[in-house]
């Protein structure tokens, strides 16, 4: 199954368990301390949240704290939600700032290591300069300022739409889309010279 | 949430300057990176993840704030310096901490368990050790310690016995941290403890004792410390000088708790030059002598 169908896949489940249940009322079950009630909203969206969280950060054991991070700050801070936004919305927005957090916390614990850290070989398919090329991409992509490197990985790899973005991130939709642009230029510098050497 | 087949949005100003090939390159590549970066598993650990949660709900749950009879009034951080910040916000970790202490920790705790995985990462969340404590009837601490929100705990109802609400700086919440309720907390006196705990670990690291069987309770106490710590620092009302402090002890303590595994010595080492480097001991007693003077 392709990526693109997988999140499609996902979104669909989401959007049928949204169907199933009555969000406000399950919010305000969740508030009068029912747990069952708060692992029907952990069903419903944990898998989205986790995807998103793991594409950010690249790895299962991080994405995993992340993700749990997320759902406890967001039942603990549960009435704080007002209904202004659809909860999956306010879930993401917790989850993209529990992950840059999470994130930059890493970073800078790995700088002070001393060891230096040996990455486990990537699965990769293709020819040696496809692989190359995606390795650079990908690279380019990590480098990214955590906010460019977020709407890129958010619009071009998971498939949200920019109005999703910008409520996830609180920012309006044109600063969403000037932010992709952004980080989509710095991507197309890394690849014109592997573009030119093949004209 | 949906995809955004029909939402793909381009600058035109730098339509104008790219070269087509480079940006017909650029979404090839893109496409292929959906299958390559930062690759979700299949099967996300949902029911895992759902235990951590679980666990820890048990353990912390949020009320909003409010006035509670007979409390005894709020001295300002501008007066009381930020010791009081540290006391304010270490009524939300103490309960877990006390919980930990009380009931042991699991040398598999997802702490552990991230720490291994991940080298230098910190674990975002770490476990409550063990399910709550009933609450013996009529355990309510009277007087000022009462509350006039007697709603049942988001964390499986009145039946989980959650003490009553601790008060945090945090703006407009409060932090109850469901604890053993034979316990008593001392509210003056936790961040004296809590530094204490935290400066009588750092010193024993710091000390040239060889390592020895002592190793899995310094883990042990190591993880509970870090526990309280993260939860301090998810508190808003924490001073630069204090949040500084509590990430420098945040680091140590997680690379303390990945001594349970790792190759001792090296790391040992590593933990006492962090020490030296950071002036963690001087600026913890500081801290500790700020705490008594409020």
């Amino acid at each position: 199954m392709s990526n693109r169908a997988h999140v499609t896949t996902a979104t669909a489940r989401t959007f049928a368990a949204h169907d199933r249940v009555n969000e406000p009322e399950l919010i305000q079950r969740v508030l009068a301390g029912d747990r069952n009630a708060a692992r029907a909203l952990y069903d419903a969206h944990a898998e989205r949240v986790y995807r998103l969280v793991h594409r950010l950060c690249g790895d299962d054991d991080l994405a995993q704290d992340l993700t749990q991070e997320t759902f406890i700050k967001a039942f603990a801070q549960l009435r704080t939600f007002r209904g202004d936004s659809a909860l999956s919305t306010w879930l993401h927005r917790v989850a993209v700032s529990v992950a840059m957090n999470g994130m930059r916390k890493v970073k800078r614990f790995r700088e002070r290591e001393t060891e230096v850290d040996e990455e486990l070989p990537a699965v990769s398919y293709g020819s040696p300069e496809q692989v190359d090329l995606r390795e650079r991409v990908a690279a380019a992509i990590d480098a990214l300022p955590e906010i460019y490197r977020t709407t890129l990985i958010m619009h071009d790899i998971e498939g949200y739409t920019h109005g999703e973005i910008a409520r996830t991130m609180d920012v309006a939709e044109g600063t969403c889309k000037s932010r992709l642009s952004h980080a989509r230029a710095q991507l197309r510098r890394v690849l014109a010279p592997f573009v030119e050497g093949q004209a | 949430m949906t995809p955004n087949d029909d939402d793909e949005m381009r600058d035109p100003r730098n339509e104008a300057r790219v070269d087509p090939r480079v940006d017909r390159r650029l979404d090839q590549v893109m496409s292929e990176l959906r299958e390559t970066y930062n690759v979700p598993p299949a099967h996300p650990p949902l029911e895992a993840m759902w235990t951590e949660i679980d666990r820890a709900l048990d353990a912390v749950q949020v009320v909003p704030l409010r006035p509670v009879a007979g409390a005894r009034p709020r001295r300002s951080l501008e007066r009381t310096g930020w010791g009081l910040g540290i006391a304010a916000a270490l009524l939300a970790g103490i309960g877990i901490g006390r919980m930990s202490t009380a009931a042991g920790v699991d040398p598999r705790g997802s702490a552990t368990r991230v720490a291994q995985a991940t080298p230098g990462v910190p674990a975002a969340v770490q476990r409550a050790s063990d399910p709550v404590r009933p609450k013996p009837a009529g355990s309510e601490r009277a007087g000022g310690e009462s509350t006039t929100d007697p709603r049942p705990s988001a964390g499986g109802g009145a039946e989980r016995g959650a003490a009553g609400p601790r008060r945090s700086a945090a703006a407009g919440m409060t932090l109850v941290a469901a604890q053993p309720t034979d316990e008593v907390v001392d509210e003056e006196s936790s961040p004296r403890r809590y530094l204490g705990q935290a400066t009588a670990l750092l010193i024993t690291l710091a000390g040239d004792a060889p390592r020895s069987g002592d190793d899995s309770r310094m883990v042990r106490r190591a993880s509970e410390l870090l526990t309280t710590t993260r939860l301090l620092l998810d508190a808003p009302s924490i001073d630069e000088k204090t949040r500084a402090l509590l990430e420098d002890l945040e680091l140590v303590l997680t690379q303390v708790v990945r001594l349970q595994t790792e190759s001792g010595r090296e790391d040992l080492r590593l933990i006492r030059e962090a020490l030296e480097q950071r002036d963690l001991l001087p600026r913890l007693h500081t801290a500790v002598v700020a705490g008594s003077d409020d």
